[in-house]
């Protein structure tokens, strides 16, 4: 599944309390595509996600999801950052959900979850309940039950944000490793650059609210990628140039970088 | 229960009761109006083996559990719907506010009117009052649900049923719990109320028989049974709820 958004605008409230939250955003995601999108927080990046997923309809412009050909059922999967999975249900309840939804019988999906959830590090986990799981622990699984089942686009909402530093370098590897194999189209929101760098194949920037885009890059690494890319001067070049464009680089603006 | 939590829950019964006892007998109490725990608990085996405490208190609890068990059921149904729909909840938020904050004794007289003599208008009494506690619980815990479980089970291809299912239904069952277990409470009391103001037999009229004869011992013997029935019943149903619900619902708070 692509994506093609034009002009897309989107206001809550009405009178006094009315806010702008996007503002002519045109971009489009191809198919197959790793588009990550980072702004300041507040900017409106969750209600893009929401946008892109039809959850919200936009004030103005519109939103186009257009199937690849020979994809019947287009399935638009969001990853949230909170709230994530149902604590009422265990591990393997939790990530078997989308295939339980789909028709999927009981002994199928659940070895297919189990086989996903020991690939992410949580065999023998598969009976607890989220709130006996760590933050990072519960992430592993929304995003086993994302791609367990099968979308052909993945809207991710700042799934590792509430990490710590090293459980996200952990996760951000195993999400590339997954998706290289993988391949659907995907939308990652981050505050993160280097997260956003790191795993895309473009980077979207938007301004503070109203959302804009302020900047659009292609990021050429090839793949599969590691996190060591990290320390390519290519990749600080192009750090650089994003945190030019957020208005956040230290001064003076280091532009001899460039 | 270990055992320094046995000895935080009943030190105090205890030494209210030994004061009590030794009082007495120093005769620093009445002994008529206030006899001593050991005339009770002879007081208490000798009904026991005639019979009549077992009487009443199965009266009392085929009541109560009648009036429960109408109730508790309402109340869910009421609940979920008022949870689900706001022109339910509109609709039915007056005359729940209105009943939930009138003392319920006072409406047996119309019901009486409206039902005619016999048991029935005091198990719909008792009814009535757990039909409040469950409906305005289950609400509030439906509403409490956080939409964002909601959304994720729709962007999933969750339909009607399966959000009822495996969305409503499990996210209320701790409040729905707590809920049935005040609305025992409230029926249990219920019942005893109203067998003090109209009823041939239960605990509640032989509180009220005994107090028209200054049977001071049958009266202690009465009321230490019911408040013993409260106790029990509460802690049943507190076990029953933690071996049930197995997952945590502070979850939520994250």
């Amino acid at each position: 599944m692509r994506f093609e958004c034009s002009q897309l605008g989107l206001e809550f409230g009405k009178g006094a309390g009315r806010v702008q939250a996007l503002d002519g955003l045109s971009f489009d995601v191809k198919e197959g595509e790793f588009l990550a999108v980072v702004g300041p927080s507040g900017c409106g990046k969750t209600t893009l996600l929401r946008t892109l997923a039809g959850l919200l309809p936009p004030t103005t412009g519109e939103v186009r999801r257009i199937p690849a050909p020979g994809e019947e059922s287009p399935r638009t999967l969001i990853v949230f950052q909170e709230h994530g999975l149902f604590p009422w249900m265990t591990v393997l309840d939790n990530a078997a959900f989308g295939l339980e939804m789909q028709g999927v019988a009981k002994d199928e999906r659940y070895a297919r979850a189990r086989q996903l959830l020991q690939r992410f590090g949580l065999a023998g986990r598969e009976e607890a309940y989220p709130g006996q799981l760590s933050a990072g622990m519960k992430q592993r699984v929304a995003v086993v039950r994302s791609f367990i089942s099968r979308p052909t686009a993945l809207l991710m909402d700042e799934p590792f944000g509430a990490l710590d530093y090293q459980t996200r370098l952990r996760l951000q590897q195993e999400l590339l490793d997954l998706w290289e194999q993988e391949r659907h189209t995907v939308v990652f929101v981050t505050h993160d650059i280097e997260e956003a760098i790191l795993l895309s194949d473009r980077v979207l920037v938007l301004s503070a609210q109203p959302a804009r885009a302020v900047g659009l890059h292609r990021v050429d690494f090839p793949r599969p990628r590691h996190a060591a890319l990290t320390a390519d001067p290519e990749f600080a070049r192009l750090r650089v140039r994003i945190l030019d464009e957020l208005h956040v680089t230290p001064h003076p603006a280091p532009h001899a970088l460039r | 229960m270990t055992a320094s939590r046995w000895v935080a829950a009943l030190w105090l019964p205890a030494v209210l009761l030994v004061s009590w006892q030794v009082l007495a007998d120093q005769g620093v109490l009445n002994a008529v109006f206030f006899p001593p725990p050991a005339t009770l608990a002879a007081t208490a085996v000798e009904m026991l083996r005639e019979g009549e405490l077992q009487r009443h208190i199965l009266a009392t609890l085929r009541r109560a559990t009648e009036g429960f068990a109408v109730g508790v059921l309402a109340g869910m149904v009421a609940g979920l719907g008022m949870g689900a729909s706001p022109f339910v909840r509109r609709s039915l938020d007056p005359l729940i506010s209105a009943v939930w904050a009138s003392p319920k004794l006072s409406l047996l007289p119309m019901l009486i009117l409206l039902l005619g003599i016999g048991d029935t208008p005091r198990i719909v009494l008792i009814a009535l009052g757990c039909f409040i506690v469950v409906s305005l619980h289950l609400v509030d815990a439906v509403r409490g649900i956080h939409p964002a479980y909601v959304e994720l089970a729709r962007n999933y291809g969750a339909g009607r049923a399966a959000l009822l299912r495996r969305v409503y239904l499990p996210a209320v069952t701790p409040a729905a719990f707590t809920a049935v277990r005040l609305a025992f409470g409230r029926a249990l009391t219920l019942a005893i109320s109203v067998e003090l103001v109209s009823s041939p037999e239960g605990l509640g009229n032989l509180i009220f028989m005994a107090w028209q004869g200054l049977l001071t011992e049958r009266l202690y013997v009465a009321v230490g049974v019911a408040a013993g029935l409260g106790v029990f019943f509460h802690a049943t149903l507190r076990w029953l709820e933690r071996r049930l619900i197995t997952w945590r619902a502070d979850e939520k708070a994250r």
